[in-house]
């Protein structure tokens, strides 16, 4: 390792850094070896813990000058490694840049530091009427700033949008630690969607220091009901049905008998019993509709053979169904002692047969899988349960895995619908993309990042080197430019 | 090479389109791109092209899926007929796009190129979350696919967005996935004078779909609220929004909807939508400071159409104060560009003023067309 490079990015940062910033004690870096994806695990050469926009210049700016590379790192909560460390790299640690610097009810925006909670920011919005609508399962520890690098999703997303249709300025510190400015409070700016690239780059175009966040206002009513059905392919046909009748519910989610019963172990959540799936359908907006679309959504449920139906009737019990959905991941802890969490997307009509195919997967790999995914939009989450104490059970969990998400290639999906591609996905990336899709999204990374320094190894399995930056010509042929001649 | 190459060509593939580009790079030719003409008014009219693509062969709906909300088209499928059908899935396209393109025969492609929008803002997705995924064909004729079909994806860099609005200077749009959804059964309208009333319906518990303003010049500005669903449910909220507002009055669809006003110069003006009221006022004062006509038409979420002029006067200097004007509120609140004018006026006014993250945009029009032969001159701040 060169570590004379890191040093020198540590001499030439330590005098405009705070004492305790800067971490060098092999100990305490190795708390920072991974994210919510623990099976890759990599100690950072130095974490740096900043608290503003001049500190990360400083810091981004010293990395581009030794050519080092530096990997920002929110609540590390994410699930496909995308803060994973470099070896040869400085960690930026971002969850310091925790302030909410302003929320402004009628202009419909606040502007947070990257480290901000994401269900903090709601609480704080919620007294006047607002929230912040993207709302991953981890939002009660997740940060904005990740959020917008994985463009975060969560159960509403259908309905209101990834985090980048709420995201309408940034303060972006580039690769090369220039700061700067894209968009602001106003709901358009001309020009490249710089923002739309930015949100969801995994940190590979540069590091977010501040976000004005479009709030959105809380709906006047909410109802969640939780449907009891025999089988997933019933739940699927009522999901179905219930999207043709013309209703867009906030979410609709669904658990199989196996995410139900380690859900069941973990939280006590008490959902129907001895079903073979569930659905949590969440329905907002003025209390009129919702009235008039809990009709509906029970009328479909129960022409596919619905169980029992529970309605929440206050916050607590709102709380209780959706306790049981968010905490699904964790909850299969309970039932075995290792598991890899899945992300692949399909066409949601082709729910039933995916469902099969990845039954007769998990047979043939001897494997158990648990089944949690937002139905309304086809985005699965497979949980392929395992014991890696016992020798080869690892490689078969892992080869599950990889033949879902081939499932989900081949039936026109995608490897990820919102974990995002980080370290764990890139080999996966060639089978979605050809050669030709990924130079092209090569050609973004090199205006971005042309060194290749910021969060390098993520996203793409063989990253290409980005070569001189082209000199502009006009256009026009040297003979048309000299009068030459004429175009025809 | 070159006297093969012709200077109109109307590709029916992808590949043909891919080779016609290739052959133009060859050539160093430049390429303008033509889809329903609907938007050739707008930003600077650029020079002669050396090839014309026109985008009409390229028509075909490829996929339309009304259980995945999707629908896959060539970039050359008008949006009425892509519109024509979705309706046969009780579905519509998402995001609304300007009725008087539409009606023009506005292309898909060319409304995702140009970033076309209606008034439907409220708690719907903008076309950029629309648009899922596009095949383009890059400026030496590289076939490349971003995105996906499925409405959830976040592999990658999402260089659908990159292409939404890049008026053809990045690559060409050659397909695209979209994202459809349901069809409300009825729309209700209610007009409230003034435009003070915009701001609170926009945070009202009605949920309004739309909530426009239009002001002509030298008469007082109007609101109008658009509710869309249920009948019962659109029967109900239109009376709350009555009661709510001294002066509503039920009404139906403006003829003037989604439809741009006529001037000689169009500014487009987004702010802040806590500022919404504010830039009225100044609009009516900077009228009566100038004695030239304003018309100013759009969204109470912030994004608005400024008529400048009418037919019996030079543009040119009204313009260029209105704009010096706006921009005075510093391009945090607001930006003000200029989205149609005489060609005389271009040359004479700062059309683009300050754009925020110009220089990133910069590098990256010379990364994806070094040799400048992409729509010359056709994106903002002459990219």
């Amino acid at each position: 390792m060169d570590k004379s490079r890191v040093d020198s990015v540590l001499t030439r940062i330590e005098p405009h850094l705070p004492p305790g910033a800067i971490v060098t004690d092999e100990n305490e870096r190795k708390t920072y070896e991974c994210d919510g994806l623990a099976v890759h695990r990599t100690v950072p050469a130095l974490v740096i813990r900043v608290t503003s926009t001049a500190e990360v210049a400083v810091a981004v700016r010293a990395c581009h000058e030794f050519a080092v590379p530096f990997v920002a790192r929110g609540s590390g909560t994410g699930l496909s490694g995308g803060a994973q460390p470099h070896a040869e790299g400085v960690l930026i640690v971002m969850s310091t840049m925790r302030d909410i610097l302003d929320i402004d009810p009628l202009a419909q925006r606040a502007i947070v530091q990257p480290g901000v909670i994401n269900l903090n920011l709601s609480n704080e919005a919620n007294p006047h009427g607002y929230y912040f609508a993207p709302d991953p399962s981890s939002q009660s520890v997740c940060s904005i700033g990740g959020n917008v690098a994985e463009n975060s999703g969560g159960a509403h997303c259908l309905k209101y949008g990834f985090t980048t249709n709420h995201v309408t300025g940034l303060t972006l510190v580039t690769a090369q630690g220039d700061i700067v400015e894209i968009g602001g409070d106003a709901p358009e700016y001309p020009g490249y969607d710089l923002l739309g690239v930015l949100c969801g780059s995994e940190g590979t175009l540069g590091i977010v220091t501040e976000v004005t966040v479009r709030l959105t206002r809380l709906p006047e009513a909410v109802e969640t009901l939780l449907i009891g059905f025999e089988s997933t392919d019933a739940a699927g046909e009522a999901v179905s049905d219930i999207i043709s009748a013309g209703i867009m519910p906030a979410a609709i989610e669904m658990m199989d008998a196996l995410a139900i019963e380690a859900a069941e172990k973990a939280v006590a959540c008490n959902y129907p019993e001895g079903a073979g799936a569930v659905l949590v359908v969440e329905l907002d907006g003025p209390a009129i509709d919702v009235d008039l679309e809990r009709e509906t959504v029970i009328a479909r449920a129960k022409d596919h053979g619905a169980g029992e139906v529970r309605v929440a009737v206050d916050d607590v019990e709102r709380g209780l169904i959706w306790k049981g959905r968010k905490s699904a991941f964790a909850a299969v802890g309970r039932i075995s002692p290792d598991y890899i969490v899945q992300d692949g997307v399909i066409p949601r009509s082709r729910l039933g047969p995916v469902l099969a195919s990845i039954s007769t997967i998990a047979e043939e790999c001897g494997v158990r899988v648990a089944n949690v995914f937002h139905a309304g939009d086809g985005n699965l989450h497979p949980l392929v349960l395992f014991d890696g104490s016992i020798e080869g059970q690892t490689e078969l969990a892992e080869t599950a895995s990889g033949r879902i998400l081939d499932l989900c290639l081949s039936e026109g999906g995608s490897i990820t619908g919102e974990h995002g591609v980080g370290s764990d996905k890139a080999k996966f990336m060639p089978r979605m993309f050809t050669n030709e899709d990924l130079d092209t999204m090569q050609i973004l990374r090199c205006a971005f990042d042309p060194d290749y320094l910021s969060n390098p190894g993520k996203i793409f399995p063989t990253p290409r080197l980005c070569g001189e930056p082209p000199r502009r010509t006009s256009g026009e042929h040297p003979l048309q430019a000299a009068g030459k001649a004429e175009l025809f | 090479m070159t006297e093969e190459l012709p200077r109109l060509a109307r590709p029916d593939s992808v590949e043909e389109l891919s080779e016609l580009v290739a052959a133009a790079h060859r050539d160093l030719r430049t390429i303008g791109v033509y889809g329903g003409g609907t938007a050739l008014a707008d930003h600077p009219p650029g020079k002669t092209p050396g090839l014309l693509l026109d985008m009409g062969g390229l028509n075909q709906v490829t996929e339309h899926s009304p259980g995945d909300l999707i629908l896959v088209a060539g970039a050359g499928a008008t949006v009425a007929e892509l519109t024509r059908v979705a309706e046969t899935g009780d579905q519509e396209l998402l995001s609304d796009f300007p009725a008087d393109r539409t009606d023009s025969g506005s292309t898909l492609g060319g409304a995702i190129a140009t970033r076309a929008v209606g008034p439907r803002r409220i708690g719907r997705l903008p076309l950029r979350e629309v648009v899922l995924g596009v095949t383009v064909v890059l400026a030496d004729g590289t076939i490349a696919k971003a995105g996906g079909k499925v409405v959830k994806n976040v592999a990658g860099y999402d260089l659908a967005k990159l292409m939404t609005g890049s008026w053809g200077t990045l690559g060409i749009i050659a397909s695209a996935a979209i994202r459809l959804y349901p069809k409300p059964q009825t729309q209700g309208f209610v007009e409230i004078p003034g435009a003070e009333a915009a701001l609170s319906s926009i945070g009202s518990q009605v949920a309004p779909a739309a909530v426009e303003i239009d002001r002509s010049p030298g008469v007082a500005a109007t609101t109008v609220v658009m509710v869309e669903g249920l009948p019962e449910s659109v029967e109900s909220r239109t009376r709350q929004i009555i009661d709510a507002n001294p002066g509503a009055m039920p009404g139906v669809e403006p003829s003037w909807w989604a439809r741009r006003a006529q001037a000689p110069v169009t500014i487009r003006a987004s702010v802040s939508p806590a500022l919404v009221p504010e830039l009225v006022g100044q609009v009516a004062r900077l009228e009566d400071a100038i004695g030239y006509p304003i018309q100013l038409r759009g969204s109470a979420m912030g994004v608005f159409d400024l008529g400048i002029g009418d037919l019996d006067s030079d543009p040119t200097i009204a313009t260029r104060v209105v704009l010096e004007h706006l921009r005075s509120w510093g391009q945090k609140q607001l930006s003000a560009t200029v989205l149609c004018a005489p060609a005389s006026v271009w040359g004479e006014v700062d059309a683009w003023g300050e754009i925020p993250g110009f220089g990133l945009m910069t590098t990256i029009k010379d990364r994806f067309d070094p040799d400048g032969l992409l729509s010359p001159g056709r994106g903002i701040g002459g990219l």
